[in-house]
């Protein structure tokens, strides 16, 4: 899989340095990583409106070319909050407190997402912003244990709902 | 009545926080923050023990202490987008070497 070989570059580039890190394999490390998840939760959502199937991949990429970064940060941004606002949640299953609860697998995924597009940007573009090691080995733990627990999550509608909103997020929220 | 800086403070209160063992950190420090998109946000800096072996970290644990501090912020009205950045302190020193 692309997020698999994505997240083991970035994990490469991190470590390459045996001693101080240069900032350029810090920098492509983030953006590798951030990569990786752009492309499992994609392909996620993607696998989830048209199907699974070898034969569907054609529609699966087609699809995949509409979704943008800026809609998917906003949409995670919201979810790793773990709660929506009133005029997207409207109907759906409120817990005890009267609020709909994204459950953890949906929020952490959705946090480290919105934290990796930034960082992504920034490594790319700003040269005031310095990397360290620990944040990048560190962001790319979690990216892994995001995937492997979004990954064992995969009957909720809950799921379906946030992978739906990675393309759907701005008009539902500007309802 | 706390001001937002006061209840950020607060929020971000070592001896409050529940944080995983296996990263222990030294302090926290927050500034206000615009992401890339030009949304207001928070930026944490998380400084952790030197003892922290980044190679082996478990990233449930990573998770499980970037939680804590969000759910700490809106537990105290902030809602702002954390993006927290986790550093040692001789990451930082090497930062300023590179500066000098």
């Amino acid at each position: 899989m692309v997020h698999d070989d994505l997240l083991a570059q970035a994990e490469l580039l991190a470590t390459i340095d045996r001693r101080r890190p240069k900032q350029v394999n810090l920098r492509r490390a983030i953006s590798s990583a951030y990569y990786g998840l752009f492309h499992y939760l994609v392909d996620q959502s993607c696998r989830m409106q048209m199907g699974a199937h070898r034969a569907q991949a054609a529609y699966r990429h087609a699809i995949a070319r509409g979704f943008t970064h800026a809609t998917m940060k906003q949409a995670c941004a919201s979810f790793g909050g773990g709660t929506l606002k009133a005029s997207v949640s409207q109907g759906l299953p409120r817990n005890a407190s009267g609020r709909y609860s994204v459950p953890i697998p949906v929020r952490e995924i959705a946090g480290t997402f919105a934290e990796l597009q930034q960082k992504r940007h920034a490594a790319d573009y700003d040269w005031s912003e310095r990397f360290g090691r620990s944040d990048v080995l560190t962001l790319i733990q979690q990216a892994k244990q995001d995937i492997a627990q979004f990954d064992s999550f995969r009957q909720s509608n809950d799921r379906k709902f946030f992978l739906a909103c990675l393309w759907a997020w701005k008009e539902l929220a500007n309802r | 009545m706390l001001t937002d800086e006061q209840r950020t403070r607060e929020a971000l209160d070592l001896r409050k926080l529940k944080l995983p063992a296996s990263l222990p950190v030294v302090r926290i420090e927050a500034e206000d923050y615009t992401d890339w998109t030009g949304d207001d946000a928070l930026r944490i800096q998380v400084v952790l023990d030197e003892s922290v072996d980044v190679y082996h970290v478990n990233g449930k644990d990573v998770g499980d202490l970037k939680r804590a501090i969000h759910d700490s912020l809106i537990a105290r009205g902030i809602t702002l987008f954390p993006y927290i950045w986790l550093v040692k302190q001789s990451e930082l020193d090497e930062a300023d070497d590179d500066e000098e």
